[in-house]
């Protein structure tokens, strides 16, 4: 239910999809450990706090499509960033991914 | 003698004549050469009788020549090695010394005890095992299930012994941008075509020579025999680097993305690989197995499918019998095949013709005549030692549907067919119903270009490209002839009479009539039967096969052995131990290790003699009374930098991290977004945007995995930079009331006085001049105690030198076990026992960690009713009121004593429970409806597995120093 101790044993035998890693390319699957849906938190930044409404809808209510869903990927056997794509859940086709963190990535890049 | 071997070199284009083997059978010294498979080399020492059926124990002999094998299964063991058991002797290449034995038979298998089955097979109808043995209850697992566990099966698995399994297999990767799948005419006109446009090309053949049907057929291809065509065609190939040929490699599974998984069989002291081949594109050129007839005792050993006698004939120069009957439907397919038989001197005795029947077969372990009825009734018994059937081809369209592709029932075919593509993968040939050997070439090159158009290789709709051909319609079949012993499944020991009663039963479904009869089930899989089982059901029920539809078709395609999926990742390599820095140094301390997860533990430190139990409470009096010392290194270390840290580890903690001062530590907590408590470890603060976070070991990977997902995915905005640092630092923790005087023997940079190093605090400096350190004053254990971190490199010199200085004060080294009596003693909560997934703070008495003054993950949703009730199970403490008595470990709670009923009142459970050699009494931790309420109140703790139960005061959870004041020494 909850995604904060989902941790698929690495070198785990799912090897089937061919992800396509924003920053690696292409990379079978068991580079990666799977992230769940890619549903955003309620913003902590602001006051007044955050409701059990709110936090209800994201931990609780999911679509669970049949068909495009948009999803978390961590590239831990690669350039470990969490990645976000768009899977058909019927076909296994993936859609072009979108860097999850554009802001961070490019801080780092500066860094290096 | 080889008997049935053909002396003429004309015949037999996969033997080397040059090199003889000696091979044993059951015991027997048999010859045969090299090139020839177990089948072969038996059949030409006129061995036809091979084994015995799985359920009736019929004599069983070759029906075919490849992997459709039903019928001859026998154990294999090459010299030096343990036997593998249930391989199809048409699979299996001869090698020198190797050692066969039949199966399935006791005491040989001429005169099988169990062969009186096959009398009685009217008795063991389908669904025999759900109709019989249903009384008396107690008689199946009494009795039934062993006897039939015995007399069921085929090979037996040799677990131990002398010899070894067979060689390890590789795994290996591969890419290539066309996968051909199959050597036969399509398989090598494609990748002919493949090759000129210059492709990436793999092209696997399950046998050992290229050329698949083409290397027993004849005919011409073009102005060039078949032969001299395959030559050419091989012989080019292997001339283009871009092309690789893998022979001996079937391709057992298609999966998402162009993944093809693939088993090659390694000879000549080549090892076995298991391949993970990713291809753009899949040309599945499988072509086509051949179907038996229906009819009685059409499984006696002698009677074989046409096409394989031939290819017997052509690529191993054996005759397998002198005088033959010959049953096959197509006309040319049955003149082709007389002209071979001829040739290789095989006298045909008779040949069906239509309206013919075939009433029944004589002769038990070999078929001696065979008795024809004409359409005017008349039944005339031929006398001979071969009968040749064949009721068709069947297209190989298994990998088409192993990802969703939809078969479809074709018609004109009889058989499943294909969609024209199924992802990246696209048949050709005969897998996709064309058979006539000009047009599966065409065929072949078309589906090619096809291929390639749809990579961007080659431009779509150039007028290079071939033709489309259509497949053709094959034309009718031989009719079955119904019997209780004629045989659908050889392998399941199916009959025509057993689909026909499972339709009357009431079955309908496909699949259903597959799971109560077995049909298509085993190591082949039905690839023999399953076609003409589907005629048969559907002709009982009155539909066609069109509308039954078809089984689903899954991986693996033929059995792989678990080794190849193991390949190298056995032992140590499926999960390789982490050892901590200091493994070395404790090894030298004979300390007793045990695995956890991944990591190899300090368990405990046996002195001469002494027990288990013995050794943890001397370590846990030496904390308590002096000073010890423990690996703390596998706690998970985490660096967190930036601008933004402070804010970032308050909302990722629900404690307070606001504030502290540069050099203090505070113990967190975090919780999931739900509010149940996640993890908890330390906070340390090391300059204005620099902190470092500590997780328990089982939790390090999750919550590492969970802070850099909230930094990347969720709070993008925040400047903060985080590194896991667990690996880098050795961590030992000094624990007991002497540990500073320990510490102040140790020569570092800064002071560790009382004053200067208070509790909860961090010092980053160096010891003994340039060794850097940080050192944490936490504690686990409830007494005065320090961790020190050391780079993981300077670990074991580190030990060595606190063993120095320490032994003034008796310094102890101390496990796990120990740790964990201290820490039940102090109350302290452990992740897996208290952290349980279920329990919140205030579950476990941590309603002031959570902090009101900010917004964190798990806020809102730990303010839930539900949550936040106080009926809920909270830990509290329990003590024995016998002192003397044991509280039994994993008990549950109850307001009663029990031992026997097992719907006991249960209000809670233990999650820790020990002796404590400091309290001199059992001490135990429990969650407990309404725990925090229920102070002072007399509970039992019952375990009806050990059959003990005792009673017990609730209490609160610290049991030791409740105020604390140890840790300030």
């Amino acid at each position: 239910m909850t995604t904060a101790v989902r941790v698929l044993t690495p070198g785990s035998i799912n090897v089937m999809l061919l992800i396509p890693c924003p920053w690696c390319g292409p990379r079978d699957q068991y580079e990666f450990d799977y992230g769940g849906a890619d549903v955003q938190f309620p913003d902590l930044r602001h006051s007044p706090k955050t409701s059990i409404d709110d936090w209800h809808k994201t931990v609780h209510l999911r679509e669970n499509a049949k068909g495009e869903v948009r999803e978390f990927w961590y590239h831990r056997s690669g350039c470990e960033r969490w990645i976000s794509i768009t899977r058909n859940s019927l076909t296994h086709e993936f859609s072009e991914p979108s860097v999850c963190d554009e802001e961070e990535s490019s801080r780092n890049r500066d860094a290096d | 003698m080889q008997i049935n071997r053909i002396s003429s070199s004309e015949f037999g284009n996969a033997i080397d004549r040059s090199k003889p083997l000696e091979f044993i059978f059951d015991g027997r010294k048999l010859t045969g050469f090299a090139g020839d498979s177990v089948a072969s080399a038996l059949l030409a020492n006129n061995i036809h009788l091979v084994g015995r059926s799985i359920k009736f124990h019929r004599p069983r002999g070759i029906l075919s020549s490849g992997i459709e094998e039903p019928s001859a299964i026998v154990e294999c063991a090459a010299p030096g090695d343990r036997p593998v058991p249930n391989l199809k002797a048409t699979e299996v290449l001869l090698s020198e010394g190797l050692v066969v034995k039949s199966q399935n038979n006791w005491p040989s298998r001429k005169y099988d005890a169990f062969g009186a089955l096959s009398c009685g097979s009217r008795l063991l109808k389908a669904g025999f095992y759900y109709k019989t043995f249903l009384w008396p209850h107690w008689g199946w697992h009494r009795i039934y299930e062993k006897v039939i566990r015995n007399s069921a099966g085929i090979g037996r698995i040799q677990t131990n012994g002398p010899g070894t399994f067979a060689t390890m297999t590789d795994k290996r990767h591969k890419y290539c941008q066309i996968l051909i799948i199959g050597s036969g005419p399509a398989g090598l006109s494609a990748a002919l075509a493949c090759s000129r446009n210059g492709i990436r090309v793999v092209l696997v053949e399950q046998e050992r020579n290229f050329g698949g049907s083409l290397l027993w057929r004849k005919g011409l291809v073009g102005e060039s025999t078949v032969n001299q065509w395959v030559s050419q065609a091989v012989g080019e190939l292997k001339q283009n680097p871009n092309v690789e040929l893998f022979p001996q490699t079937t391709v057992f599974g298609h999966y998402d993305h162009g993944l093809a998984l693939a088993y090659q069989m390694g000879s000549d002291n080549e090892p076995h690989i298991f391949w993970k081949i990713r291809a753009d594109r899949i040309l599945l050129a499988s072509g086509s197995i051949e179907r038996p007839l229906i009819f009685p005792n059409n499984d006696r050993p002698g009677i074989m499918l046409a096409g394989a006698v031939r290819k017997y004939i052509n690529c191993y120069a054996v005759r397998p019998g002198t005088k033959a009957i010959i049953a096959i439907a197509d006309e040319t397919e049955r003149d082709e095949a007389i002209a071979d038989y001829s040739a290789a001197g095989i006298e045909v005795v008779a040949c069906l013709k239509p309206g013919q029947e075939i009433v029944n077969v004589h002769g038990r372990h070999r078929v001696k005549a065979v008795s024809i009825k004409s359409s005017n009734s008349e039944t005339v018994r031929y006398t001979c030692d071969l009968m040749c059937v064949s009721g068709g081809w069947t297209p190989t369209v298994h990998l088409a549907a192993h990802i969703q592709g939809k078969l479809s029932v074709d018609e004109r075919l009889q058989a499943p067919t294909p969609p024209d593509q199924c992802g990246p993968l696209l048949s050709v040939g005969a897998s996709r119903g064309v058979f006539d050997l000009n047009s599966i070439i065409r065929d072949g090159q078309y589906m090619a270009y096809q291929a390639m158009a749809q990579i961007g290789a080659v431009e779509e709709n150039t007028e290079s490209q071939p033709a489309a051909v259509e497949p053709v319609s094959f034309p009718a079949s031989i009719s079955p002839v119904a019997g209780h012993n004629a045989f659908v499944d050889f392998q399941n020991d199916v009959t025509h009479d057993d689909l026909t009663q499972t339709v009357a039963e009431g079955y309908r479904s496909i699949e259903l009539v597959k799971r109560y009869t077995a049909t298509g089930m085993g190591t082949d899989q039905g690839k023999t039967s399953w076609v003409n089982a589907s005629q048969q059901i559907a002709a009982a029920i009155g539909e066609t096969p069109e509308t039954l539809g078809h089984t689903t078709f899954r991986p693996p395609y033929s059995p792989v052995p678990f080794s190849a999926i193991a390949g190298a990742r056995i032992g140590h390599f499926m999960k390789p131990v982490r050892r901590t820095p200091v493994h070395q140094a404790f090894e030298k301390l004979n300390c007793v290790f045990q695995t956890s997860g991944d990591w190899l533990y300090t368990r405990y430190f046996p002195q001469e003699n002494e027990t288990l139990e013995q050794a943890v409470n001397r370590e846990v009096r030496a904390v308590r009374g002096s000073v010890g010392f423990a690996d703390m290194s596998t706690l998970g270390k985490f660096e967190v930098k930036g601008p933004d840290a402070e804010t970032f580890l308050s909302r990722l903690y629900c404690s307070n991290v606001s504030a502290m001062p540069i050099g203090k530590v505070r113990y967190g907590l975090m919780l999931r977004e739900d509010g149940i408590l996640f993890d908890d470890g330390t906070i340390a603060r090391l300059g204005d945007h620099h902190y470092v976070v500590t997780a328990t070991t089982a939790n390090s990977e999750a919550v590492w995995h969970w802070m850099t997902r909230l930094a990347q995915t969720q709070w993008s905005e925040m400047n903060v930079t985080l590194a896991n640092v667990t690996e880098h630092w050795a961590s030992i923790a000094i624990a007991g009331p002497r540990s500073r005087d320990v510490l102040s023997r140790l020569d570092f940079d800064f002071e560790t006085e009382r004053r200067e190093f208070p509790f909860a605090s961090i010092r980053i400096g160096f010891i003994d001049i340039d060794v850097p350190c940080r050192i944490y004053s936490v504690s686990y254990s409830g007494e005065l105690s320090f961790e020190v971190n050391v780079p993981a490199g300077y670990a074991n010199s580190f030990i060595e030198r606190l063993l120095d200085v320490g032994q003034d004060f008796g310094l102890t080294p101390y496990g796990f076990e120990a740790l964990d009596v201290l820490r039940i003693e102090k109350g302290h909560i452990s992740v897996g026992r208290e952290i349980d997934g279920r329990t919140t703070p205030y579950d476990l008495g941590l309603a002031k960690m959570v902090s009101v003054n900010k917004d964190f993950i798990g806020r809102s949703l730990l303010n839930r009713p539900g949550l936040m009730s106080t009926e809920r199970m909270q830990l509290v403490g329990l003590t024995a009121t016998n002192q003397r008595s044991p509280i039994p470990p994993g008990g549950v709670l109850a307001s009663q004593q029990h031992l026997k009923d097992n719907r006991q009142d249960v209000i809670g459970h233990l999650t820790a429970s020990i002796y404590s050699p400091t309290l001199d009494m059992w001490v135990a931790l429990g969650l407990l409806h309404n725990g925090h309420h229920r102070y002072n109140d007399t509970i039992w703790v019952n375990s009806p597995t050990a059959s003990q139960s005792t009673k017990v005061k609730v209490r609160s959870t610290n049991f030791y120093d409740e105020t604390g004041e140890r840790l300030n020494g």
